[in-house]
């Protein structure tokens, strides 16, 4: 009998661990069964048990979020401090500049303006040292090299075109020179692309009558114009014009104060969509979607570029820069660079377009497109090989750059097409769906508009869910064009056809939508 | 004496209860219960409702409800999928299974890891005589190899690269949000993480201890109460670290916490390991993210990230070449003897490079590199200045040992000369080269001469199928034709 005994203990003492983990999950059953409420919220707050049961019952959505904004967290505060740390100095400068033109404007007669020029080529080689580094002496060289190239327009309007395809011709003999560190090129690229436009700008502004009309400017005031502090960093271009027009600041501090604060939170929200939530989402739906995949990542493409638009707005509201075109200024923000709004949701490709880059697309269309369209014969021929060279040389400014090719290209084609769709359907239809935006009630010249009819109208409704259908087409091509363009450009030397790989899994499906565009528009007319 | 056989039976009985998922043991169990039964028909009514649950007609309907629910409980939730990862995993040692199930979807990760490790090393091996085949066993922890007991120059290596992929596994997993561990929590100092975790387990321990002294029976309330202390006294991360310092620590507290005893073995072993992270942590890498117009590249964003793990397994490989063997006699000797060897040894090695070492520098370096204690280090500091002081020795010396220390700290120790693994030999877990797949036509280490130890090989035909023609068909679709692919490959014999 005694022996019975001490054989059993035996067996209760090796059992410890089993025990206690059925203990564990005994006890957390049971309180979490009976209702117990200092029971469940002790074993909710401390005991990872309960946490991944709760898991299992389908409380995985606000755990997922949990995680989510934990992620978020480790990447959105390195970003805003590094953001900062650009946005202060630049905004410092601007503001420093704009202070001391306006102390020097003030304090005598304007006998010189060799003083403002300086002041703005100082502070704008301040801004580029940040940014660049020791690369600024290269850019400064290009300079020289593009002041040389200015002496051209002494020959009048044809020496304004060799200068343009000059400079143009020499952005890629830089590219080439450099091929060896071309690592370094990427950060150049987009300043050297302001800077020959403002000298193409310059040549045919000079040169509007067939002669040099005017004095061609200085080395003070070509500096001051090249590298103004607004504009030198992150764009945008605008006119000489222009430059000497807002020389000296008018506008209040007030008014630019109260407009850079906008500018600079949504500055802070790009930069998180483009380097948190995007690439988050996209690794989210990963598995289920691959047009998710190909929009999120268009997203941070795109984010990319709302970030340094809205950035050089706020460079351009602190150096009380005004920009050139008839479009009017925002009363929030200032001078518009790009319109997220019409981006994100747009009414067709080319008012896409046209809200991507507002300055860039005013250069192309003054410089470009206006000098070669026809004013007597207006074929569809020319005016689709007039945008196709408008789009070319849109391209060869970004310089040796495979992707922008075929995005831009691309648009090209699937932006026409549409124009030409969406108009032959409005005047066969009588109805208000061309590309562009129809004016209002009485001025619409088509009898189904969306304005002139009232909302219990079925036509009405037509109208605005053929739009809607258009929108969405508009959507997907951004997101499909968008997504080539993710990534560093030095991957397409290691992969050559990893950059295409998005368009592959998609079947190049818009390609052959912007294809059926033209047969349809074809058929019909 | 009627007490005690009393207890003994209730016991008896809540073993029986609480082990109800045992089918294996259900006629013993019966038995018991019906002994029980039988046996004490006139026990209270507390002691009548627990020895005979199912058979007793005087039991209401309330109590066959509660049983039920509890057993359609139990096997309702059953076991979360990180606790079932911590049964599955042999050789781990006690304090790795407790903090397992503590942190299950940390341990998850480093187990992850730890495949990782073994591929990468499979790969840094390939060409080799051992080529870690020995650790990529049906448990998915390399430490369990007979191989990694022995202190060869390839275990050095597979200690070092195990704790690599662990930290590098579990700062991945933390980045990615996948551990609910890796949190922010300012109130607990993380330099007493490893001490906070001793003395929550200590506690368990005890209070287990103290129930099961009191011979008493858990009632559901005590359970309660126990498992409430029990959350309690459980620890939580700490800090707002960098990911890769979670990984690091995190791998420092689940590898570590094998090698408790003070010999040779363990302090190589965690030499080798803090190699391993380290190798990880310095080679982190900028990754940067393009910022501008149109996709331009006008401004950036920096952050640091992991290393691809190829690269750790390639710093860790040279590492391995240049591993350091560790005379065991002069370890244990006492403080004196070391510093007088240290002295010694640095006059004889004045004069030359810091590529040659020999073997009593580098113990004596190893067993001063193992020294945590700040006041340690000062103190062998003063030593050294005192022998240098008094033998009036140039000041390039310290430079040298400077450098020294710096070099030993990412280097890989080991204490045994490796054996040639060329016979198969099962009881030191040595798999042989016979079948092993070499190189005709080289005379380096993939060679058929070295890999085969001289026994020959000879030549097969292999016949594969590959993937080839790949073609695009609309609509979404990548077609691919079969080709066979017949090639001569050499074999050891």
């Amino acid at each position: 009998m005694d022996y019975q005994y001490f054989e059993e203990e035996s067996d209760y003492i090796d059992l410890d661990e089993e025990e206690e983990d059925d203990d564990v999950v005994t006890a957390g059953s049971l309180d979490h069964r009976f209702g117990q409420p200092n029971g469940e919220e002790d074993y909710y707050f401390g005991g990872d048990d309960v946490e991944e049961e709760l898991v299992v019952d389908g409380h995985g959505v606000l755990e997922l979020a949990g995680r989510l904004l934990e992620s978020l967290q480790s990447c959105v505060q390195p970003s805003v401090l590094q953001v900062m740390q650009y946005v202060a100095p630049m905004l410092l400068l601007c503001l420093l500049c704009r202070l001391l033109c306006l102390l020097y404007s003030q304090r005598r007669r304007l006998t010189s303006l060799a003083p403002l020029h300086l002041f703005h080529f100082a502070c704008g080689l301040i801004i580029l040292q940040i940014t660049v580094g020791y690369r600024l002496l290269l850019l400064l060289l290009l300079a020289a090299v593009g002041y040389l190239l200015l002496q051209l327009l002494r020959l009048g309007r044809r020496g304004a075109q060799v200068l343009a395809v000059l400079t143009v011709g020499s952005q890629f003999l830089y590219e080439l020179l450099i091929w060896r560190r071309r690592s370094d090129w990427p950060q150049l690229r987009g300043i050297q692309m302001v800077v020959n436009m403002k000298l193409i700008s310059l040549g045919f502004d000079l040169t509007a009558s067939g002669q040099l009309q005017a004095r061609i400017p200085g080395p003070f005031a070509y500096l001051g114009y090249i590298y103004s502090p607004a504009t030198c960093a992150l764009g945008p271009w605008v006119s000489f014009g222009c430059y000497m027009d807002c020389l000296v600041p008018r506008n209040s501090w007030l008014v630019s104060l109260r407009r850079l604060l906008p500018n600079v939170v949504i500055c802070v929200l790009a930069v998180t969509v483009s380097n948190c939530v995007a690439p988050a989402l996209s690794d989210f739906f990963g598995d289920s979607s691959h047009f998710l995949v190909m929009y999120w990542d268009a997203l941070s493409v795109r984010s990319s570029h709302y970030f340094v638009g809205m950035m050089a707005q706020a460079l351009l509201v602190a150096s009380d820069q005004r920009l050139d075109g008839a479009t009017k200024e925002s009363d929030m923000l200032g001078p518009l660079i790009s319109q997220p709004w019409r981006i994100e949701w747009p009414r067709s490709i080319s008012s896409l377009v046209r809200s991507w880059n507002i300055p860039m697309h005013e250069w192309l269309k003054r410089y470009i497109y206006a000098p070669c369209k026809p004013t007597a014969s207006t074929s569809r021929g020319r005016i689709l090989v007039v945008v196709l060279s408008t789009y070319l040389v849109s391209s060869l400014l970004h310089g040796m750059d495979l992707r922008i090719y075929l995005v831009l290209i691309s648009l090209a084609f699937l932006a026409e097409g549409e124009s030409l769709l969406r108009r032959q359907l409005a005047s066969l239809l009588n109805a208000c769906i061309t590309a562009n935006l129809c004016p209002g009630k009485e001025r619409c010249r088509y009898s189904h508009c969306p304005s002139k009819r009232r909302l219990n109208s079925l036509s009405y409704w037509l109208a605005r869910l053929t739009n809607l259908a258009f929108t969405a087409l508009a959507i997907f091509h951004l997101a499909y064009l968008g997504v080539v363009l993710l990534g560093d450009d030095l991957e397409v030397g290691e992969d050559g056809d990893s950059f295409l790989w998005h368009w592959q899994q998609a079947g190049y499906l818009s390609h052959y939508i912007g294809l059926g565009t033209f047969v349809l528009y074809l058929f019909i007319s | 004496m009627k007490i005690y056989a009393n207890q003994s039976r209730t016991m008896t009985a809540w073993r029986a209860t609480s082990k109800g998922h045992e089918q294996q043991q259900l006629p013993q169990q019966q038995k018991q219960q019906q002994e029980a039964g039988s046996s004490s028909s006139s026990n209270s009514s507390s002691n009548n409702l627990v020895a005979t649950p199912a058979t007793s007609r005087h039991c209401n309907l309330h109590l066959i409800v509660m049983i039920i629910l509890a057993c359609c409980t139990r096997w309702l939730y059953g076991l979360p999928d990180g606790r079932a990862t911590c049964r599955s995993v042999p050789g781990l040692t006690k304090d790795q299974v407790e903090l397992c199930y503590k942190a299950s979807d940390v341990t998850a990760a480093a187990l992850e890891g730890l495949d990782m490790a073994i591929r990468e090393c499979q790969i840094q091996f390939q060409w080799h005589r051992w080529n870690c085949s020995s650790l990529s066993t049906k448990s998915r922890n390399p430490h369990a190899s007979s191989l990694l007991k022995k202190g060869y120059r390839e275990s050095a290596f597979a200690f070092a690269i195990s704790a690599a992929g662990v930290a590098h596994s579990v700062a991945r997993a933390c980045s990615q949000g996948r551990l609910m561990s890796c949190g922010c929590d300012p109130t607990i100092n993380r330099k007493t993480l490893n001490k906070n975790l001793r003395q929550s387990l200590d506690k368990e321990k005890k209070q287990f201890l103290q129930y099961l002294e009191t011979n008493q029976i858990l009632t559901p309330e005590e359970e309660k109460k126990y498992e409430r202390s029990k959350i309690a006294s459980r620890w939580k991360w700490g800090g707002c670290s960098h990911n890769m310092d979670f990984g690091v620590e995190y791998s420092k507290l689940f590898l570590d916490c094998r090698e408790k005893a003070g010999d040779i073995q363990s302090k190589i072993n965690l030499h080798n390991n803090h190699a391993g992270r380290i190798a990880v942590s310095n080679n982190m890498e900028f990754r940067c993210k393009c910022h501008g117009m149109s996709g331009s590249c006008q401004l950036k964003t920096c952050w640091k990230s992991a290393p691809d793990f190829h690269i750790v397994g390639k710093v860790l490989k040279h590492q391995f070449r240049k591993a350091i063997l560790v005379d065991q006699s002069n370890l244990g000797n006492g403080e004196p003897v070391v510093v007088l060897k240290r002295a010694r040894n640095k006059k004889s090695n004045g004069g030359s490079g810091s590529g040659s070492t020999s073997p009593d520098l580098d113990s004596t370096d190893a067993s001063g590199g193992h020294d945590d204690g700040g006041t340690g280090d000062s103190e062998t500091r003063r030593h050294d200045e005192l022998g240098v002081e008094r033998g009036t020795r140039q000041p390039s010396a310290d430079k040298n040992a400077a450098r020294m220390a710096r070099k030993l700290e990412t280097s890989l120790f080991y204490y045994q000369r490796s054996p040639n693994f060329c016979e198969r030999d099962l009881g030191a877990d040595i798999q042989g080269t016979v079948g092993r797949k070499c190189n005709r036509n080289t005379t380096t280490s993939d060679g058929c001469t070295s890999l085969c130890c001289g026994r020959g090989h000879s030549q097969v035909i292999q016949r594969r199928a590959e993937r080839c023609h790949c073609k695009f068909q609309w609509c979404c679709n990548v077609e691919c034709e079969e080709c066979h692919v017949e090639e001569w490959i050499s074999i050891c014999n």
